[in-house]
C-alpha cells in the first residue's frame, strides 16, 4: 500500500481546480444556512441520534429477541442503512455530519486530550477494509439482522471502538482510519451532489493562517496556548480545503466552515461523480492512481455489494452446500470464508487483472497492471452505489412503516399502557412490485456512471486509443451489473441455516 | 484532570457492565401451561398458500377459543408480514386449520396474538 500522509500547506498555495462550480451553496439557504453555520449545530444534529442509539441498545438487550420486532434490528438493518444511501444520492454525508459515535468522544475531549498520533505504518485504509469486509462476514455468519442481542453487541462495540481509538490518538484518527461505515459513506458521496468546498479559491491564495486544516487555541490572560482550550479544529481529517477535491475523506462536521476567517467555505452544489475521473493530487490523500489501499476498498465496495445481495437468494445455499459436499466441511465461517475469498479477492483479481492486461494491450504504456487498476478502479464506484442503493432502499422501502408498530409495541412493554395505540402489525411499506423498477433504476444509473468515469479516464489514459483502452473496463461494468441485475430481480430467500435449511 | 478522566472511565466501565451478555433475556412465558403445536400440510412449506394446522393443549387438554389469529414475519427485519385467521376443525378439539400465504423464501416466525411470547420457527420456506 503507498499511503500519502496529509499534505502540509504551503504559504504560497495555489488553489487546485474546484469540481464545484459557483452556483447553489446549502450554507446561504435560509434557516438552514444559519443553522448548518451555527457552531452547535453537528452536537444538535447528533444528539437525537445518540439518543436513539441508547434506546436501540436498551431494546436489543432487554427488548423482543425477534429481530423484526426490535428497534435495534429494524433501525440499524432497514431504516439506517436506507437512509444513509438516500441521503448520500439526493444530498452528501449528512450521516457522518451527524453522527453519533462522536458525540461521546467530543465531550470526553474536554477533559482528555490524546496523546499519541496514529501509527504511520496504519495511515492507510488498511484497517477500514479489514473492518468493512468483517462487519460484512459477520453480517452473514451471525445472520446479524435477526439477531438483537448481536446486534446491540455490534453497536456498543461501534461506540466504544470510536471512544477508545479517539482518546488515544489526536485528530479524527477513527474516522479516516478505522470507520467501516464512514469509508462507506465517503465513496458514496462521491455521487452526492453537494460538497464542503471553497466559494472563491482566489481569496485562498491570499490566506496565511490557514485555520481550515490548523486547530486554533484561545489565549487569555494567563494562558499558554498549548493549554488553552480549543477555539477551532480546523479539519481532523488533514483536509486542507484550497486542494480539497471532492467529498473523499470529509465528514461533513464543518469544522473547516466554522474555522475560516473569511467565510470562504460553502456546501456547494456540483455534478455528482465528477470528482471520480479527476487525477489531481487531493489533500491529505495524496494521487488515488498510486493508492492501492483506496483500490482495495473500492473492489471491498464494489465487489462487497454484489455479494450481499447474492447473498439473500436461493443460489447462494446451493453454493454453499456444494463447497460443503465438495469438502467435506459442516461449519458455516470456512465454507462463508471460501465464498467471500472467491467474491472479494479472485473474482476481482480476476475481472480487473483481466482488464488491465487487456487495456496495456490494447494502448501500451509502460504502466504496470497494478498502476492500470488503480487508475480505472474509481470507474466503478457509481456501479456499486447503485447495487447497494438498490439493495438497501429495497428494504427500506418496502419495510418504512414497520417501525411504527415495533415502537408502538416497545412503548407498550416498556410502560404498560399503549400510549401510542395497539400496535398496528399490518403495517409495512410500498409492495416489493413497485420498488422493483426502481431498484433496476438506481442500477441503471450506476452503470451510466461507471461507464461515464470509465470513458473519462480511457481518455486521459490512452488519448489515441480511447475506445480500446476502455472496452475492457465496460465489459466488467456491464458483467458485474448483468450479475447485479440477476440479483435483484430473483426471489429474495433469507435464512439463517443452510447445511440444514 | 487526571482524576476526572478516571472517572470519566469508571463510568463508561459501568454503563459497558450493565450492557454485557448476561442481561440478555427472553420474553417471560406468561402462557407456560399452553402448548402450541404447527403442521403444515406441505413439508417443507412453500413460497405460496399453504394449509396449517395449528393445536393448542393447556393442562386440562385442548384449548378452546372464539377466535384465533396468526401473524407471521420474516426473521429479517421490515419485510411485509402475513395473517390468517384459524377456524376450529371440529368442536372441542382444540385443533385451527388455515390457509396462510408465504410471500417469500426464507426463514419465517409465526405468532398468536393471544399468546406473544410463543414464537413459532418455520425455517427454510422453500421456493415454488
Amino acid at each position: 500500500m503507498n499511503a500519502t500522509g496529509p499534505q502540509a500547506p504551503k504559504s504560497s498555495a495555489r488553489p487546485a481546480a474546484s469540481v464545484a462550480p459557483a452556483g447553489f451553496d446549502l450554507l446561504k439557504v435560509p434557516v438552514v444556512g444559519a443553522f448548518l453555520r451555527w457552531r452547535w449545530s453537528r452536537m444538535i444534529l447528533q444528539t437525537p441520534l445518540l439518543l436513539l442509539s441508547v434506546v436501540m441498545i436498551v431494546h436489543a438487550f432487554f427488548g423482543p429477541s425477534l429481530a423484526p420486532q426490535n428497534l435495534a434490528t429494524l433501525l440499524s438493518w432497514v431504516h439506517f442503512r436506507g437512509l444513509v444511501v438516500l441521503v448520500l444520492l439526493f444530498g452528501g454525508n449528512f450521516f457522518c455530519m451527524a453522527c453519533p459515535f462522536m458525540l461521546p468522544r467530543q465531550l470526553a475531549r474536554r477533559w482528555v486530550t490524546p496523546r499519541w498520533n496514529w501509527p504511520r505504518r496504519l495511515r492507510n485504509k488498511g484497517p477500514a477494509i479489514l473492518l468493512f469486509v468483517g462487519v460484512l462476514f459477520l453480517y452473514e455468519w451471525l445472520d446479524l439482522w435477526a439477531d438483537p442481542w448481536a446486534t446491540g453487541i455490534l453497536i456498543v462495540s461501534y461506540f466504544a471502538g470510536a471512544f477508545a481509538v479517539d482518546l488515544l490518538f489526536r485528530r479524527a484518527s477513527f474516522c479516516k482510519f478505522v470507520c467501516p461505515i464512514g469509508q462507506f459513506n465517503f465513496l458514496g458521496s462521491t455521487l452526492s451532489p453537494l460538497e464542503v468546498a471553497v466559494r472563491q479559491p482566489d481569496v485562498c491564495v491570499g490566506c496565511r493562517t490557514k485555520d481550515c486544516i490548523r486547530e486554533r487555541r484561545a489565549t487569555g490572560d494567563g494562558e499558554t496556548a498549548s493549554s488553552s482550550a480549543v477555539a477551532s479544529h480546523g479539519c481532523e481529517l488533514d483536509l486542507f480545503l484550497p486542494r480539497k477535491v471532492g467529498n473523499l475523506d470529509c465528514t461533513f462536521c464543518l469544522d473547516c466552515v466554522h474555522a475560516c476567517p473569511h467565510d470562504n467555505i460553502g456546501i456547494l452544489a456540483r455534478p455528482p461523480g465528477e470528482e471520480l475521473a479527476l487525477d489531481e493530487l487531493r489533500s491529505g490523500i495524496g494521487d488515488l492512481g498510486r493508492r492501492s489501499d483506496w483500490s482495495i476498498l473500492i473492489v471491498v465496495f464494489v465487489f462487497g455489494a454484489v455479494l450481499n445481495a447474492f447473498a439473500m437468494i436461493s443460489p447462494v445455499y446451493a453454493l454453499e452446500r456444494a463447497i460443503a459436499r465438495t469438502t467435506g466441511l459442516n461449519v458455516e465461517w470456512p465454507i462463508l470464508g471460501f465464498v467471500f475469498a472467491l467474491a472479494l479477492i479472485v473474482e476481482p483479481a480476476v475481472l480487473l487483472g483481466g482488464a488491465a492486461w487487456l487495456t496495456r494491450r490494447a494502448a501500451p504504456q509502460a504502466a504496470s497492471l497494478g498502476e492500470i487498476i488503480n487508475r480505472f478502479a474509481r470507474s466503478f464506484v457509481p456501479l456499486g452505489f447503485g447495487v447497494w442503493l438498490a439493495h438497501y432502499a429495497f428494504h427500506f422501502l418496502t419495510g418504512a412503516l414497520t417501525v411504527i408498530p415495533v415502537t408502538q409495541h416497545a412503548v407498550y412493554t416498556a410502560t404498560g399502557q399503549n400510549l401510542l395505540g395497539m400496535p398496528l402489525w399490518q403495517l409495512a411499506g410500498m409492495p416489493a412490485s413497485v420498488v422493483l423498477p426502481l431498484e433496476l433504476g438506481f442500477l441503471g444509473l450506476g452503470l451510466f456512471g461507471t461507464l461515464l468515469v470509465g470513458w473519462r479516464i480511457a481518455e486521459k489514459f490512452a488519448p489515441v486509443n480511447t475506445m480500446r483502452a476502455f472496452a475492457p473496463w465496460a465489459l466488467v461494468s456491464v458483467l458485474l451489473a448483468a450479475t447485479a441485475c440477476w440479483t435483484l430481480t430473483q426471489p429474495m430467500d433469507m435464512r439463517g441455516t443452510f447445511l440444514g435449511g | 484532570m487526571v482524576l476526572r478522566s478516571a472517572a470519566y472511565f469508571r463510568v463508561l466501565l459501568l454503563l459497558g457492565g450493565a450492557l454485557t451478555p448476561g442481561c440478555h433475556r427472553k420474553s417471560a412465558d406468561l402462557h407456560p401451561d399452553v402448548q402450541v403445536a404447527v403442521e403444515f400440510a406441505t413439508h417443507p412449506p412453500v413460497v405460496g398458500v399453504n394449509h396449517m394446522i395449528i393445536a393448542l393443549t393447556d393442562e386440562k387438554g385442548a384449548l378452546q377459543l372464539k377466535r384465533l389469529e396468526v401473524h407471521g414475519t420474516m426473521t429479517h427485519p421490515g419485510m411485509a408480514p402475513i395473517s390468517a385467521v384459524l377456524t376450529e376443525t371440529a368442536p372441542d378439539s382444540g385443533r385451527y386449520a388455515a390457509s396462510i400465504g408465504f410471500t417469500m423464501a426464507g426463514d419465517w416466525v409465526l405468532w398468536l396474538p393471544d399468546y406473544p411470547e410463543k414464537k413459532i420457527d418455520v425455517r427454510g420456506v422453500t421456493p415454488k
